[in-house]
């Protein structure tokens, strides 16, 4: 028998075995496809949408000039009629910047003299507060062309709203602080449930008097309690090591981790029932990191993404505990402004969990 | 069709009435009917596939019959209130393997609320049993197979059920352990205890006060060990379990 023959055998009987498997074969031909296609999307698209407030005192020509030499696309414009309301708008997260065009711009430019226009900027989005610098620079830039060479006729002073100084450091490290307590504990959750069902005993816990949401409780409180201190690790690297912005309460910051955590845990049980080998489990990790990674706003803002994807961003439990990590430990927003956050990841938790406990009931029928 | 109900059911430890279980186009049971009276000792005998496992498993109300009902206890299943008094002994030992006998039957003990001092008397009692004094604290992982699946005994057996159910119980046990499990089947049996056994060993079926011969999801011969082997024109077990089994192919084919 010569060596090609065993080969194809060899691969007949994986052939085989995937016909018999549909599960394996749907991921292995589906998930890189969709990676793929949401990496694109997200990559794909740079920061651009951001919201911006504008208010123009000048009677002049000038701002519009400036306006209209703004890169299509990048900012979203507003025109706000008072640089008070502008700023109000800005502080509570509507802009992520304002500008002001002072009464005298347009005249002082005319003059010779230098120029001085406003922006109020949220620094707490390094990336959109970027990328409204930029966009100002290119519009100004137009305007040095058009007026001569030598001077830049238009100044920009800025102050900001929140997290002045901010880092890109102090930006990422609310979204990969979430990253690592979702996919960690989701992925030692589903090893462990999957670990429960392939060894026996969890129908051998279910012939006891034990009931299955109280399995799934069982489960909850202790990785949860793993997922606690899990929490108080990560804040302290971050804090300590990263020397990561730390602007509002630690302890509500502390709160969404954990509640970062629950959800996971909840997610992994979940999972666990429709795998019925560690094999299996694996095989779906993929579809917990990816979506958490590139959908969440970790890297890209949520604003940025495509219009048909950011539902779905909102729809997942780590763009709600990146969002209030950042109000927190940015903004230093408190329990008012990132209340509904912590709900919707507590509603996560529990619908999570129970669902995760009619899964097993399912399998006891 | 489901026989009427004649008799009050509540006398029989275990009633099966035209219980019929499909796996897809699979027929694991089709139609049995079983009784087991309370105090027997009743093997459940057959090859692999026959239904045995499937049967235990409606029995325990980890799966559903399809078709017919099932008593237990007097009570008609799917019932939790049952569930504190039937024991398990699943077949493959289902233990945590990075827990300690103790951690092991402590979790079950909780679950069935003994604990405390209730909790070490009948731990110690059980361990004496099963030779496992002093193993207490060894990780199951590390315990031979044999002592594993005496480990599961006692967690099948804490709580002190009316009914124990045995999935091949003395699979990996010596010859001189598993005369000490039959001797202690019996004791219990002899204090009220129903059993219901599955095994393949025929010298054990012999233990047994009444013996089921299950063969393609069908009780094919019933009675005590001496009835079954007289019916079948044999003093051999293995033999009259033979000749009832290719009965059954020539009818069945």
């Amino acid at each position: 028998m010569s060596s090609l023959k065993r080969t194809l055998a060899v691969s007949k009987k994986v052939l085989r075995t995937l016909k018999h498997d549909r599960r394996s074969l749907a991921l292995m031909l589906l998930a890189p496809v969709i990676a793929m296609v949401v990496f694109g999307f997200v990559f794909g698209s740079e920061t651009k949408h951001v919201p911006v407030a504008v208010v123009d005192e000048d009677p002049g020509p000038l701002p519009d000039r400036i306006l209209a030499n703004l890169p299509p696309d990048l900012l979203e414009v507003t025109r706000v009629d008072s640089w008070l309301e502008a700023q109000a708008a800005v502080r509570d997260g509507t802009y992520a910047a304002a500008i002001r065009f002072p009464a005298n711009l347009s005249a002082a430019a005319q003059a010779g003299e230098t120029a001085t226009l406003f922006t109020f900027v949220d620094g707490s989005n390094s990336q959109e507060a970027v990328a409204v610098s930029r966009a100002l620079a290119q519009g100004l830039q137009g305007l040095a062309q058009g007026s001569g060479p030598s001077r830049q006729p238009v100044a920009i002073e800025t102050s900001y709203a929140y997290a002045e100084g901010a880092r890109v450091t102090d930006y990422l490290v609310p979204g990969i602080m979430s990253f690592a307590a979702l996919t960690f504990t989701t992925l030692l959750t589903l090893l462990a449930f999957v670990g429960e069902r392939t060894s026996g005993t969890l129908s051998r816990l279910l012939m006891t008097p034990l009931r299955e949401w109280e399995v799934v409780t069982g489960y909850a409180l202790a990785f949860g309690i793993i997922g606690i201190l899990q929490g108080a690790i990560l804040l302290g690297v971050a804090v300590w090591v990263f020397d990561a912005m730390m602007t509002g309460s630690l302890l509500l910051a502390f709160l969404v981790v954990a509640l970062m955590a629950l959800d996971a845990l909840s997610l992994g049980i979940l999972l666990s029932a429709a795998a019925r080998q560690e094999g299996q489990a694996v095989q779906m990790i993929p579809f917990v990191i990816f979506p958490t990674f590139l959908l969440s706003g970790i890297f890209v803002p949520v604003e940025s993404l495509p219009g048909w994807l950011q539902p779905l961003a909102w729809a997942i439990p780590p763009t709600h505990a990146v969002a209030a990590l950042r109000d927190i430990m940015l903004r230093g927003w408190g329990l008012e402004h990132v209340g509904v956050n912590l709900a919707v990841l507590a509603g996560f938790a529990v619908v999570f969990l129970g669902l995760a406990a009619v899964g097993l009931r399912r399998q006891r029928a | 069709m489901v026989p009427p109900q004649a008799t009050s059911p509540g006398d029989d430890a275990v009633l099966f009435r035209g219980v019929t279980k499909k796996y897809g186009a699979f027929t694991a049971l089709d139609g049995l009917d079983l009784t087991v009276a309370r105090g027997e000792v009743y093997g459940l005998l057959g090859p692999n596939g026959a239904g045995k496992t499937t049967a235990i498993k409606i029995l325990c109300g980890l799966e559903r019959a399809t078709k017919g009902e099932v008593t237990v206890l007097g009570h008609r299943i799917p019932d939790r209130g049952l569930l504190p008094r039937l024991g398990y002994m699943p077949q493959e030992t289902a233990l945590y393997r990075d827990l300690t006998v103790r951690e092991n039957l402590e979790l079950f003990g909780s679950l069935y609320g003994i604990e405390g001092e209730t909790f070490e008397g009948r731990l110690s009692e059980m361990l004496r049993l099963v030779s496992l004094s002093g193993w207490e604290d060894t990780v199951v992982s590390r315990l031979s197979g044999g002592m594993r699946h005496r480990t599961s005994l006692v967690a099948a057996l804490l709580h002190r059920p009316e009914l124990l159910v045995l999935d091949e119980p003395t699979v990996g046990v010596d010859p001189e352990l598993r005369e000490n499990f039959w001797g202690y089947f019996r004791n219990l049996a002899g204090s009220g205890v129903t059993i219901l056994i599955t095994t393949h060993y025929m010298d054990e079926a012999r233990n047994c006060t009444r013996l089921g011969l299950l063969k393609r999801g069908r009780l094919i011969a019933e009675g005590a060990p001496r009835e079954v082997m007289a019916a079948a024109g044999t003093d051999d077990l293995e033999k009259a379990f033979l000749h009832f089994a290719s009965r059954t192919r020539e009818v069945g084919s």
